[in-house]
């Protein structure tokens, strides 16, 4: 099974970001994109995870799956602790089964909660707001959320553009490993050929708008 | 959020409120009349008396009463349908018209009008809600446009439900701005409510005792009862604002 673009068609106004573009990408693996930036890679990722509906062209292999999103900022909510941010989009039935009471399902989403918490190393900052983190816990956070929902595919927007090189080396080795326990699919937006390089099993590199592949290494 | 003040502007403010006295007293020696302004001394005995008095509760509590009553509304009113206007452009289109009759009308009119639909009891609940009502409102369909849209559409990817959104995002994201619409709302309110008693006479009232002292030329009990009202107005703000530092706590850090 992969994931499949079928000739796609996007544009913003005069802008045409991709004419009849297909990709296919492969399951369970962490697939790279690179590319300059405004080429569309943001938008690509959108109308996966069906933010944005393309003009005309087919997904394939694309129904019933769960996405998460890794975002470029990490988006988490001020006024909730690095938990609450978490709890916050796990289903009421995520972590146990349809009959349990609230109350268990409650704890189920507060030890999956924790669980990620733990591993992203952000222990003893679970009550924590937003506020009091720095700019890569704050992403971390915004990982745990994506690996803590379970979901099929992960996308992510160049999540460590704000952070220092030596940051993002470390975070993308916690990221890996973190993956290597499910080894989900994820498909990683980048215009940093060394985080493509440390990260990716595939990679796909793109030319400016109209979208064209460049390159694919497998 | 209001900055507190530090020990010296505490003093600064503590002088100034002397010189309001030292005003008051000067202006009374100049008039040497009981009927026009009695001394800032006999008007404080005169509060003290007052409260002492064996209906104050009956008199001030009724006023509170309706406060909170015309608050109430007001506040489930103006904080629904404004997120309401915040969420849909159409039902803002919708309530526009209407926030701008009810902020533009002078709240005399509404009170002549109040008059003749109302029994004296209600009057004030009336003018009082449809004062308060527009501010709290306008405050949160404000708030709704700054809330950020990007948080809005990670809850939606991560398909948490419309209520939790509106209830988890929606709402803390405007807090600031309900609380600043329902200060203004309460100041403005509780001297619509008042001005509302002196028309309408109801039995009990702050504005009632009011309207009887002006009547008697009892100007002491005139400046007393504006004196407790203004306390009342003050305590009232400094709950909020204690509520408000416990809620909105997050922004703090």
């Amino acid at each position: 099974m992969a994931l499949v673009l079928d000739k796609i068609t996007k544009s913003f106004g005069e802008v045409e970001v991709f004419r009849n573009f297909s990709i296919s990408f492969s399951e369970g693996v962490i697939t790279c994109i690179l590319g300059p930036s405004g080429c569309g890679k943001t938008t690509l990722l959108n109308i996966m995870g069906g933010l944005d509906a393309p003009d005309s062209g087919v997904l394939e292999g694309f129904a019933g799956k769960r996405f998460s999103y890794i975002f470029q900022e990490p988006r988490l909510l001020p006024w909730k602790t690095v938990r609450e941010n978490i709890e916050f989009v796990l289903p009421e039935d995520c972590c146990c089964d349809a009959y349990a009471s609230p109350a268990s399902r409650a704890a189920g989403r507060r030890a999956r909660a924790e669980e990620l918490i733990k591993r992203v190393e952000l222990d003893g900052f679970a009550d924590s707001y937003p506020s009091q983190l720095s700019g890569g816990m704050r992403q971390r956070v915004s990982i745990a959320r994506a690996f803590a929902v379970q979901s099929d595919v992960i996308l992510m927007d160049e999540p460590l553009s704000g952070l220092d090189v030596a940051l993002k080396k470390t975070m993308l080795q916690w990221f890996t490993q973190i993956w290597q326990s499910d080894r989900r699919t994820v498909i990683f937006v980048t215009h940093d050929p060394d985080e493509a390089a440390l990260a990716a099993q595939e990679t796909f590199v793109f030319s400016a708008a109209p979208v064209r592949v460049l390159e694919h290494r497998a | 959020m209001k900055a507190k003040f530090n020990g010296r502007q505490k003093w600064i403010a503590a002088c100034s409120v002397m010189l309001m006295l030292v005003v008051w007293q000067l202006l009374s020696l100049y008039y040497k009349s009981d009927f026009i302004l009695p001394g800032p001394w006999q008007t404080i005995v005169k509060v003290g008396k007052l409260i002492c008095s064996l209906d104050f509760l009956a008199v001030a509590g009724t006023t509170i009463l309706r406060g909170l009553i015309g608050f109430a509304i007001a506040a489930v009113l103006g904080i629904g349908l404004g997120i309401w206007a915040g969420l849909s452009d159409n039902f803002r289109a919708f309530l526009t018209p209407w926030l701008v009759v009810f902020r533009s009308t002078p709240v005399i009119a509404i009170a002549l009008l109040a008059l003749i639909w109302f029994s004296p009891d209600s009057v004030p609940v009336f003018i009082g809600l449809l004062t308060m009502f527009p501010l709290v409102c306008m405050n949160v369909m404000d708030g709704m446009k700054s809330v950020d849209p990007s948080l809005v559409e990670m809850a939606e990817f991560y398909k948490v439900g419309r209520r939790r959104i509106i209830r988890e995002v929606y709402v803390p994201a405007i807090a600031p701005f309900i609380y600043s619409g329902i200060s203004s709302a309460i100041g403005i309110g509780w001297r619509a409510i008042i001005v509302g008693e002196v028309l309408s006479q109801p039995k009990y009232g702050i504005g009632t005792r009011m309207q009887t002292a002006q009547t008697f030329l009892n100007v002491d009990a005139l400046i007393a009862w504006t004196i407790i009202a203004v306390l009342l107005s003050y305590g009232f703000e400094s709950l909020l604002r204690v509520s408000e530092r416990r809620t909105v706590r997050w922004i703090n850090f």
